[in-house]
């Protein structure tokens, strides 16, 4: 029972806890409707304006840009969070933690494992720079602002740690004794 | 080696802590977890596409909103598609390995092997994780196509 329960948390709950990563992330997306760094380039003919121009623009029907359509209007005000950076946090966090806990299991055997140990903490570093790689980008890129970033790191972490406990637990329970933790 | 090897019976489940037994039996009830996930997203999925991002005022002024975006240095498929099939076949090589340092820990008898009734509880659960991951793919599609402007059920 303690090999089924391990598998099946190692693989599905990380697996569930992205999925609803994804979904939150779509609502909030939608919900928030925060408008991206470039929705002028969108949504006006001409940017900046020639001249001060007191318009308020509250729906896609007063954008004077012919060029751009109903859809890419809607996708220019779906800004925050970042979804990039969010999946990439996800992603990369989870098989991190995973990565690290794995190493403290094999740093306690032989040398030879201590050796791929230490080339899996390597491994677990070099994910989360290209998790923090793809949000800067995303900010570089215009696409985002920062905070936009911020909060996509913050939902991925916490979404992680939440979900990625029982993973831990299983782990911990199937390759050690209870009691040397 | 024996530092490895441990007694795998359930004589020593009262040696969980209570968080480590409570997870354990959170376990049990995996197949409601699936059928909320499923519920989640059909629920998702059709308010999506039936909403449109809430339309926040803008400020013909407002020069934050001035930039001028450039491609992607990442691309979208890469994050949500390249990363999980490269680190799945990670995670899966390391399983193995470790798999592998219990499997010597089963032939000095110090394990119990697993029974045909825990493997095909493996599998099941195995399935319904892939299936899982496959309605993650069709949740994170949602998420393209709000990045290529293809929403064709928007007015």
């Amino acid at each position: 029972m303690r090999d089924t329960h391990s598998l099946h948390a190692r693989v599905t709950h990380p697996t569930y806890d992205r999925l609803l990563h994804a979904r939150t992330h779509a609502q909030t997306k939608f919900a928030t409707g925060e408008l991206r760094p470039g929705f002028a380039r969108s949504c006006l003919e001409s940017v900046p304006p020639s001249a001060y121009q007191p318009l308020v623009i509250t729906s896609n029907e007063q954008c004077t840009n012919a060029a751009a359509d109903n859809d890419e209007l809607d996708s220019a005000r779906v800004s925050f969070p970042s979804g990039h950076t969010l999946m990439a946090f996800c992603w990369s966090l989870s098989t991190a933690v995973y990565l690290f806990n794995v190493a403290l299991i094999l740093g306690r055997e032989r040398l030879r494992s201590r050796l791929i140990a230490n080339v899996m903490v390597f491994v677990a570093l070099c994910l989360m720079a290209w998790a923090w790689a793809v949000g800067i980008t995303r900010i570089r890129d215009f696409h985002h602002h920062p905070w936009d970033v911020l909060t996509g790191a913050f939902l991925g972490t916490m979404c992680t740690a939440v979900g990625f406990v029982p993973t831990l637990l299983a782990i911990r329970n199937d390759y050690a004794p209870p009691t040397v933790y | 080696m024996d530092e490895l090897a441990y007694d795998d019976t359930d004589d020593g489940q009262e040696d969980l802590t209570p968080v480590r037994q409570f997870a354990k039996e959170l376990a049990r009830f995996d197949w409601a977890l699936y059928l909320f996930s499923v519920v989640l997203f059909c629920w998702s999925q059709y308010t999506l596409w039936l909403t449109k991002p809430y339309a926040t005022p803008f400020f013909a002024n407002d020069a934050t909103r001035w930039y001028t975006p450039v491609p992607s240095t990442i691309p979208y498929w890469l994050v949500a598609y390249g990363m999980p099939f490269a680190l799945i076949p990670l995670v899966m090589a390391l399983e193995f390995l470790l798999g592998n340092l219990i499997k010597s820990s089963i032939a000095r008898g110090r394990v119990k092997p697993r029974s045909m009734l825990q493997r095909a509880t493996i599998a099941l659960r195995f399935g319904l994780a892939i299936l899982t991951v496959g309605l993650l793919a069709s949740g994170t599609a949602d998420l393209v196509r709000c990045e290529t402007h293809t929403h064709s059920t928007r007015g």
